[in-house]
This record gives C-alpha cells, structure tokens and sequence, in this order.
C-alpha cells in the first residue's frame, strides 16, 4: 500500500507545482545571474537551454485527454519564454497558425527598429513602439495582453505612412493579424476530446524518479541542493520537537491522572481550567508572551532568565557536539512552549477519557471488590483510556512537525518551519513542495505506525485473532 | 456562566456586522446647508468642512487611518498628543500610528467574515460529502452497472470543461444557437448511451457502491492533512493576497469535521423509528433524508459549527500573524499581533489582540461544550 499512496501524493504534488505562480526558467537564470543579455538572440538560447535542463520540452504525464484542435506539441511551446502566453491564447483563439503570424509580424517590427540608425531609432515614435511591442510580447496573462494591445493601437496617430524601414506597414500588419486573430472561428467538431499517449517519456516520469532518489531539485534562492537544505534545518526541528514530546508526555500524563482522579476536589478544577486556558491560547501567542516575558527585561528583568532568541551562533564547521551546545539553552524556551501548548490539550483528553471510563460498571465492581482505587485507576482505567490516544499520539508527531512554522518563526530557530517559511516568501517552490511531500509521506507512515500500536496494544485485537 | 457566554456571543457577532460605525474617523451623522448626511453610508461622499457633527463613532479612527502625532507605538498609559480627551487612543498605537482599539474592532468584522463564509462553504461541502454516504452505507445503494457507467461519463464530462472551459467557451460564444445544439447534443449522447448499456443483460444487475467507506476514506484522508502547513502552502499558491482565497482554503481544510459529525449523527438517527416507520409508508429516499433526518442531523451540526468556528480564528489569525494571505491593508488580530514581533517594548500591541483572540476561541469552544452536552442528554 506504501508506493501507491507515494505515488498519488507525487502526482498531486507535481500538478500543484506546475501552477504554482512564476516562471521557473527565470528563476534559474536569476540565479545564475544571467539576468539580461545586450544580444536578444543570446538570451532566448540560454533560456532554451535552461528549459532543456529542466525538461520542459516534454509532455507534463504520461497520457493527455485534450480536444482534438490542440496540437500534439503544445507543451513543446514551454521551450521558449514566448510559450506561456502563446499557449494562455492558443486555449482562447485555438489557432496556431494565427498566433504564429502575430508573433512573427511583432519580431519583424522590432528587427526593423533595430535596423534603423541610431539618431532615427532615439526619435519618435520609436522608444514608445518598441516599449509597447516589447510590454505586449512579455506580458504574463491574456488580460496583460489585452492592455498592452490597446496601448498598442492608441500609438496608431503617431505612426505615419512615410516612416522609414516599413514601420508603417509592419505596424498595420501587426494590428490587422491580431483582428485576424480575434474573428477566427474555430469548429465545434474540434472539442472532441482526444487521448495521446506520450510513454516514460514525460516531465512527472523523470521526476518522480529523482524524487525517489531523493533529489529534490536545487533551491532557487542560493543554488544548493533542496534535500541537503532541508536535512540541516530537519536537525534542529527534530531536536526541539523531541525534547517537547518527552515534555509534553511528562507533563500532561500525570496531571491527567491527578485530574481525573481527583476530579471534585476544588484543585484539580483549577488545573482542568488552567488546561483549557492554555488550549485556548494561540501558540503564537503563547510563545509572543513567552519571549516577551522570558527573554527581554521589557516587563520585568527578575524574569528575564532565558537566552535571546535565535540558536547563538553557530558556524556551520563547528563539529556537531559544539553545535548542540551552543544551541541547547536556546532551545529550552521553545520546547517548553510547545510542551506547554500541546501537553494542557493532552491533558484535557486523558482527563476526559478517564472519567468517561470510570463511569463504566466495572469500575465500580472493582472498587467493590476491595481493591484500593488508586491501583483500579493505574492498572485498569488508565490502559483503557489512553487505548484511544495512542494513534493520535503516533500521528501528532509529524503534525507537530509540520506545526513548527509558528515556533520557529517566534524563536528564530533555523528550522524546517522556518525554511518553509522563508521559502513561501520567496517564491522557491522546489524547497516548499519537497518538504510537503517529505511530511505527507511522514504522516502516511505515521498513520500505519499508530495502527500497528494500536493493535498491538489493545488485547481485544491482539488476543482476539 | 451560559448567560455571560451569550451575551459575548451577541456582543461579538454586533461588533463585528457594525465595527464601521464604532470605529471610524467620518461622523456617522453630519449635518450641512443641504441637510443631514451619512459620511460612512455612502463610500464616496467627501465631506467638506461647513458639515456640522451631529454623531461620532465611539471611536475616532479608522483601522487604518494614520495618527501622524502618536506615531511610532504609544502606550496607552504614555503621553499623547490630542486635540480633545475623546480622541485617546485607548488601547495605544502602533508603529504607523494606527489606533489599536479601532483595530481590534475591525479586527472582530475580518474574523466574523471569514469564520462565517468559510463556516458556510464547509457545511455546505461537509453535507454533500456525508449525508447520502451515511444515509446509504455500505450497502444500502444499489444501482445498475449502466447507471454506474453513465455517472462515471458526467463526471468524465464535467471535468473535461472544467480543465478546457476556455477554449470550449470560445467556440460556443460564436453563436447562442451552437449552445443550445451542443447542450442538447449532450443530453441525447447520454440519452442514447444510457439505454444502449442498457441492452446488455450483464450491466443490468444491480450492484451495490460502497459509498460509506469511499466517502470516509476521503474524509480520513482529509483530516490527515496538517492544518496550518497545508493553509500555509495552498495560501501561497494563489497569486494574489485576498481574503476570498482564505475563505475558501480554510473551508477546504475544515469540511471534514463537519462532514465526520453528520457522519455520526446519522448512523444514529438511522436507527430510529420514525425512520423504519417513514421507510414502511413507502416514502422515498429523499424526502426521508432531507424532511425527516436532516432536522435532527443539524442539530449536532451546530457544535460542529461552533468548534470549526474557534479554529478558523485561530487559522487565520495565524496567517495573518505571519504576514501571509490577508492583503496589506487589512487590519486584522493577528496582523496587530506580529507587529509586537519586532518590537517587544509594545507589550500592548500583543496583549489585546492576543487576548481577542484567546477569548473568541475560548468563547466558541465553550458554546460548542455547552450544546453537546445539552444534546447528549
């Protein structure tokens, strides 16, 4: 069952990230600092050259349902950066030919500007053609390309007949195709759907195959690998988020017990009503509150008894061990939050579970036996109520870790949370849909873990069987 | 206890459908040679300085309206510059010298839109993923392999314009004719195919869908779904900032908690009585679904409602506490919050908000306790 739900996760994933905004080939020549080439011809080749790299020149799966008009090679369009918006007005005018034809009357324009002298090219109408054609070919979107078109036309005044180099006439061609292109009147025998079949030979196939292999792409922020980037903020999210499960256990488990055992006393109210409070606070707030309190001398310096936020600093040569002891007293805060957080909503269950299960009759009839309640309340209603929380216990790991944006981002903690989040803010999606597929596939096997436990533990199955 | 909790109930819901008018920095009445005027009714009428107040909000400023004197976060117990006592900032300022208070009131408008819409949308989405499935079962719907067939070619249909709605749109815009053929067209296909299926003896046994555990495995599969980071990474995608796109993500993430309670209620309910008495009449299916069990159903729905309520808040006060997802010049709890972020001196910028937010969640989980302890006895 494992590789079929990896698989389906793969596929959501990988569509997920063909819409996710921004031109990836751009982001690479950024990168790559390959940002503007004086020669125009040059930079289309280093585009296509990154897009070759990037495999854009094959089908996106293995098989496509389109209607029959489209053309097998539409995807082949993605080679170029004229090829997104070429494709948005293929879905809308569904003529290639057409599209074809503009375009082609659009690069011709712009040569023969080029090919005019430099004290022709400065005047008027010059600059503000070429701007216009330049904003039309570029544009992102059909509606940008509507605009630019219009400010195209409104240039019509300026543009007179005795222009030299054929501007006139060039310009005149340009607006008569794009009417050309407007009226064209596709058939309706054309939506038909039709299948294609494309083989291994596909963008999510070669993908999916380095995503097995753990190769994830590189980062577009700094060019280094997204596997390795993630594996080093993994460290401090799982050391963090460990200590605060031990934490969590430490402290909800035995105040649970107390509250529930004790559950008229005035005391173990207040506790319950403390739980809740807690619950109730947003985390974020919570560790606001916390590093306001704890780690700045603003509202009182007798509490000020935790280092600054951050992980001290640390250099990325320094060996492990001098790492984690530089970090340690920084890391002490944050797990106590989310222990705090997590442990008063863990608190409450086992509290409610507890008193569900001694309203049993069994518990009565043991008390009646004369056993002392407190061995009745740890032998026997205490197994049987945590029975319930042990899949949720499994699972709240990799949801915790997954939770962790909100500490992270407080505390400063290099963290995956916090790669996460940086990463959004950047737009850099190789990062982002690695590590949603890294926490997808966690929570999967979590799920299946819990189920085993539970299993295990709970006689009724085990000794059922 | 109960009084107190409706009464902030009533309290919230008031604040947040009138915060324009308690916090604005237009009068609400004003009065001039043409007679009375309602600055903050009408979006665009531009006060001149012979409009006379007649009625001012209780507070003097807009969420977003920018105090230049008590710029850079004024406590509320430090020095401000005012002109008259009742244009204290009482709740402080913050960095731009926007007035918390008045934050914090349209703060509570963002919250009640966005818990419900997105309240709305999931209860809609929650009913339609769970009430035939639970009503039904395992086995309870049994239908011809054909019609099996015939529902998997609309779904097939219907998919197909939705991925190419562009280009299918811009061949039927040619004419309204060419619609009405190809509408017509469709149904005929379907006419046609339905009864051709149906000449073959083996697609005419009836077969029973396993609607119940399809429909829970997805909701399983739904819940499974880390919430913030899932909220966090579908935010992101769309390209621009607007409170519609959190409406809709929060409702995606949250209608399986909906759709679980009504999932529970009605294997309940379909053991009553009037239920099998309803079934015995020989009334159909529907109506029994819909007339008779959903009344009950709703009933749990509602602490559904409430729970889901607190935690949409909590979502998006969370997103708004990291600067995603609500555009810039929406003012909300959490985005008051994150500025305390950058400066922690401010205690009064993470206070307040901090404390709406706590006593909202607070509030709607205790409604929600309240009203499924009500319904169990």
């Amino acid at each position: 069952m494992v590789f079929p739900v990896i698989f389906l996760l793969a596929i959501l994933i990988f569509f997920l990230s063909d819409i996710a905004p921004g031109d990836k080939v751009e982001d690479y020549l950024d990168l790559n600092g390959v940002t503007i080439r004086a020669d125009e011809q040059l930079q289309k080749q280093d585009y296509i050259a990154v897009a070759k790299s990037l495999d854009l020149d094959l089908p996106s799966f293995y098989f496509s349902v389109t209607p029959r008009v489209y053309p097998d090679t539409l995807y082949k369009l993605n080679l170029y950066p004229t090829g997104k918006l070429k494709q948005s007005l293929f879905k809308k005018y569904l003529s290639m030919g057409k599209i074809d034809s503009l375009f082609f009357n659009l690069e011709s324009l712009l040569g023969s500007i080029a090919m005019l002298n430099d004290s022709l090219r400065r005047k008027e109408p010059y600059p503000a053609l070429k701007t216009a054609v330049l904003t039309l070919r570029n544009s992102n979107s059909q509606e940008e390309f509507k605009q630019s078109f219009d400010k195209l036309k409104s240039l019509k005044e300026s543009i007179k007949a005795d222009l030299p180099g054929k501007t006139s006439e060039l310009y005149e061609r340009i607006i008569s195709s794009y009417s050309l292109l407007e009226s064209s009147r596709p058939s309706l025998s054309g939506l038909l759907p039709k299948v294609s079949f494309y083989g291994t030979k596909n963008r999510f196939h070669r993908w999916f195959g380095k995503v097995l292999r753990l190769d994830f792409g590189t980062s577009i922020v700094d060019g280094r690998k997204v596997f390795s980037k993630i594996l080093k903020s993994l460290k401090w999210t799982l050391l963090y988020i460990l200590i605060a499960y031990i934490l969590t256990f430490a402290l909800a488990i035995p105040l649970g017990i107390y509250t529930a055992a004790n559950a008229k006393k005035k005391f173990s109210k207040l506790l319950n009503l403390i739980f809740v409070a807690f619950h109730s606070m947003p985390l974020f707030w919570l560790a606001t509150l916390a590093v306001l309190l704890f780690t700045t001398s603003e509202v009182s310096s007798a509490l000020n008894i935790f280092p600054s936020i951050g992980i001290g600093e640390i250099d990325s040569d320094m060996g492990l061990s001098r790492q984690l002891s530089i970090a340690a007293p920084h890391l002490i805060l944050p797990s106590l939050v989310v222990a705090i957080h997590s442990g008063a909503y863990l608190g409450t269950l086992i509290r409610r579970n507890m008193l569900d299960e001694m309203r049993k009759k069994y518990f009565l009839a043991l008390l009646s036996r004369g056993i002392p309640r407190k061995k009745v309340i740890m032998k026997h209603i205490f197994p049987n109520s945590i029975l319930p929380l042990i899949t949720l216990l499994v699972v709240s790991l990799p949801a915790s870790l997954a939770g962790s944006v909100i500490t992270e981002v407080i505390f400063n903690i290099p963290g995956m949370g916090r790669l996460l989040y940086d990463s959004i803010l950047h737009y850099d999606w190789n990062i982002v849909f690695a590590i949603v597929l890294l926490i997808g596939f966690a929570t999967y096997i979590a799920y299946i873990f819990g189920d085993v436990l539970y299993r295990y533990f709970n006689p009724k199955i085990r000794l059922g069987q | 206890m109960n009084r107190i909790a409706y009464i902030s109930l009533i309290l919230f819901v008031l604040t947040g459908l009138f915060a324009d008018f308690i916090a604005n920095d237009q009068p609400i009445i004003c009065k001039d040679n043409t007679g009375y005027h309602y600055p903050i009714l009408s979006n665009n009428f531009n006060r001149g300085k012979d409009c006379k107040v007649v009625l001012n909000p209780i507070i003097r400023y807009s969420a977003n309206s920018i105090d230049k004197l008590n710029a850079g976060a004024i406590s509320p117990f430090g020095y401000q510059k005012l002109k008259t006592n009742q244009q204290r900032h009482f709740l402080g300022t913050d960095h731009l010298g926007r007035d918390v208070l008045a934050g914090l009131v349209h703060g509570t408008k963002i919250a009640l839109k966005i818990g419900t819409f997105s309240m709305f949308l999931a209860f809609i989405f929650g009913l339609l993923m769970s009430l035939y499935p639970s009503y039904y079962g395992d086995t309870g719907y049994r239908t011809k392999i054909s019609s099996l067939a015939l529902i998997l070619l609309s779904v097939f249909i219907f998919i197909y314009f939705i991925f190419y709605r562009e280009s299918i749109f811009s061949v039927l815009k040619q004419n309204d004719f060419s619609v009405l053929l190809v509408v017509l067209g469709l149904i005929i296909f379907l006419e046609i195919f339905w009864v051709l299926l149906l000449k073959i003896p083996l697609l005419r046994k009836p077969v029973s869908l396993p609607l119940d555990s399809f429909f829970t495995t997805i909701i399983k599969l739904f819940q499974s779904l880390p919430g913030t980071f899932v909220v966090l990474v579908m935010i992101s995608l769309f390209k621009k900032p607007s409170m519609y796109n959190i409406i809709i993500v929060i409702a995606f993430l949250k209608w399986p908690i909906i759709a679980r309670y009504i999932r529970a209620e009605m294997l309940k309910i379909k053991q009553e009585r009037f239920i099998e008495a309803s079934k015995a009449l020989g009334l159909s299916d529907n109506i029994i679904i819909w007339r008779h069990a959903l009344p009950h159903v709703l009933t749990a729905v509602i602490v559904a409602l409430s729970f889901g309520f607190a935690g949409t808040i909590l979502l998006e006060s969370t997103l708004s506490f990291l600067g995603i997802g609500l555009p810039v010049d929406h003012v909300s709890w959490g985005s008051i919050l994150s500025e305390a972020r950058a400066d922690f001196s401010a205690w009064w910028l993470a206070i307040f908000p901090g404390f709406a937010i706590f006593l909202t969640i607070l509030l709607f989980n205790y409604i929600g306790n309240n009203i499924s302890k009500k319904t169990v006895k």
